[in-house]
């Protein structure tokens, strides 16, 4: 078959072939899903679907946890050759969300939104949320009979990932059918996905594109894959390693600071009561990832028996439908130790002895994987950099998106690569991703990372858990450099004592006079749902 | 555990258990805008209640607690509907 005519439901009915008993569980919810129940119940969605009005193209919303209608009604759109897009829940009272849920609604075109039985008592904030579209409750999607499905190709749109959108507004990604599939071959490629024994655990929302895309590619090669809520993890994340222990699963992912919570969450003696030498890839990834976390969580897992190769730090976006960069397999976490002002100052990655003030750590991410080819470009004419010389990361390749939705300025170079805002540098043909474009600072012509001052001070012990972040503010005559830290001391003379601190530590390590330092109160800084800080939004703490 | 506790002591235990994970606060104050307690703290302290009472409520019911009294009123609910 041409890559032309591959689709999710095509794989997926194809899987439940010859795999007929295989079982999605939803832990939460008790439920077990066998994938020939999923293509039929699919199948049945779509038909009740297509009777709701939803046709070829359309773009449908998805407002659902962690639950088998997530699942459903995705391969249900497939089938319709219709278009996912999925929705962030609520998860506090106060952040803009049925805003947010209308701007997103607005940019793709949605008007018809799936919507969970769980969110019935929340009738008030979904009227605002969705006001203007229609809502299909999921539970009333499941008694279509008969009727006929559309041809559909794999030039299709199948999903409108919405990202995070960490330092700007949110941005529909469009993922068609091949971009999908494409993505989800890199990912079993990548680790070998569906070894004898292999079972996939995923508790991140499936809203996000990690949580989605790691899990289809654990459906669609049939093996069996546990769900919980992201709730259930970070309520009481030792209960779900033990339950990951317990169930013996081999590959789960997550970004760094939950590698955090995990360490966190098991005090030492309780370690080796856990049995962890199963897992075999635990993905790091979506966010930063800090050598020290790493170290930290190997050293203490080890007499659990988790072994230092699963560790796999790794490289993605939504736009690449996931994956660009993985290690291989089977090795251990290995960091480029690189000295600092260099790096920021002369674009250059100059290894550096580990031992020295001057160096900083950056984990190695390896190589493309199938699908994907990389490049480092100068960020202002996309020329080609060499090893250790710092540019934009680009990317090309069958699982990178068309663009996005709407009319906004696309992601795309004039050659037809993928610009990621990243910064990175090839090192013995590894990736290693620095910091984000926006968010490097410059002031009087030299280049200051944000990582590099919020790794000095982070550590001061009245730095609360260590949340701080730097960012550049004023006109072009003017410009300074904020630091803006959370504190939990209150006294007015102790909390200039701190402010000179932090002061006299930056300067002595960077010279970098042009710099303020604001105290804010413990979770003041603004962060992302999955809680990484927003350096670019802090900038309304400053008065 | 405690299915049989009167309404009375679940209030006392529940409401005990939020004040010692986020300080001394009113029954109606809005627990999200307390300076220094964030939606982790939230769930953490939730899940403390939960395990006390051997009850899971639903997320989407989480996410509509504000207050020490609207704790102790799902969990009543809670525990009655596992009473029966």
């Amino acid at each position: 078959m041409s890559d032309n005519g591959r689709t999710l439901h095509g794989e997926l009915d194809r899987t439940a072939r010859s795999q007929p008993g295989q079982l999605v569980s939803f832990v939460n919810e008790r439920v077990e899903l066998r994938l020939d129940e999923l293509c039929a119940q699919s199948r049945s969605m779509a038909l009740v679907m297509a009777e709701s009005g939803v046709r070829r193209g359309d773009r449908v919303g998805l407002m659902l946890a962690n639950e088998p209608a997530f699942l459903i009604s995705l391969v249900a759109l497939s089938r319709l050759g219709a278009c996912a897009c999925p929705l962030s829940l609520p998860t506090s009272g106060r952040d803009g969300y049925a805003e947010k849920v209308q701007g997103i609604l607005a940019a793709a075109g949605v008007r018809q939104v799936v919507v969970s039985r769980k969110l019935a008592r929340l009738k008030s904030l979904l009227a605002q949320a969705l006001a203007g579209v229609s809502q299909l409750p999921a539970d009333e999607l499941a008694h279509g009979e008969a009727g006929e499905f559309p041809e559909v190709s794999g030039d299709d749109d199948l999903i409108v990932q919405f990202t995070s959108g960490s330092t700007s507004r949110p941005k529909g990604v469009r993922l068609r059918q091949t971009n999908l599939l494409a993505g989800l071959d890199a990912i079993r490629l990548g680790v070998d996905l569906g070894r004898p024994g292999d079972r996939a655990g995923v508790w991140l929302p499936l809203f996000h594109d990690m949580g989605l895309v790691g899990m289809l590619a654990a459906v669609v090669t049939g093996i069996p894959v546990s769900i919980w809520s992201p709730s259930s993890f970070v309520k009481d994340p030792a209960r779900w390693l033990r339950e990951v222990s317990d169930g013996g699963h081999t590959a789960c992912a997550m970004p760094n600071f939950a590698y955090d919570l995990l360490r966190q969450a098991v005090p030492a003696d309780d370690v080796p009561g856990y049995d962890l030498s199963r897992w075999r890839v635990a993905f790091n990834g979506a966010e930063p990832i800090a050598a020290d976390s790493v170290a930290a969580f190997l050293a203490h897992f080890e007499p659990a028996g988790f072994r230092p190769e699963a560790m796999l730090p790794v490289y993605g976006l939504a736009e690449a439908t996931l994956a660009v960069a993985f290690p291989p397999l089977g090795r251990e976490p290995k960091v480029d130790w690189v000295d600092r002002v260099t790096l920021a100052e002369s674009a250059l990655a100059v290894p550096r002895d580990s031992a020295s003030s001057g160096a900083r750590p950056v984990v190695a991410l390896g190589g493309p994987v199938a699908g994907i080819e990389f490049r480092i470009a100068d960020p202002k004419n996309d020329g080609v950099l060499g090893e250790r010389r710092v540019g934009e990361v680009q990317v090309q390749g069958a699982p990178v998106t068309p663009g996005y939705v709407g009319t906004q300025e696309q992601p795309l170079t004039v050659d037809g690569w993928l610009r990621t805002g990243d910064l990175g540098y090839l090192a013995d043909g590894e990736l290693h991703v620095t910091g984000r474009i926006k968010e490097m600072m410059i002031v009087r012509g030299v280049n200051y990372y944000p990582e590099d001052i919020e790794a000095l001070i982070r550590a001061d012990a009245e730095v609360y858990r260590r949340r701080c972040v730097a960012f550049i503010e004023g006109s072009e005559a003017a410009e300074r450099i904020v630091l803006v830290a959370e504190t939990t001391v209150d006294d007015d003379d102790e909390r200039s004592r701190l402010r000179e601190r932090l002061r006299a530590k930056v300067i002595a390590e960077t010279g970098l006079e042009q710099l303020a330092v604001t105290l804010v109160g413990p979770n003041s800084i603004p962060r992302t749902s999955s809680g990484k800080l927003k350096r670019l939004e802090s900038n309304r703490l400053v008065v | 555990m405690k299915a049989t506790d009167t309404g009375e002591s679940i209030a006392e235990t529940v409401s005990g258990l939020i004040r010692q994970a986020v300080g001394d606060v009113a029954d109606d104050t809005d627990l999200r805008m307390i300076e220094g307690v964030d939606s982790v703290k939230v769930l953490r302290v939730i899940a403390a209640v939960e395990r006390t009472y051997d009850i899971e409520l639903e997320d989407e019911e989480v996410f509509a607690l504000k207050t020490i009294d609207d704790v102790v009123r799902s969990v009543r609910a809670a525990v009655e509907a596992q009473g029966l």
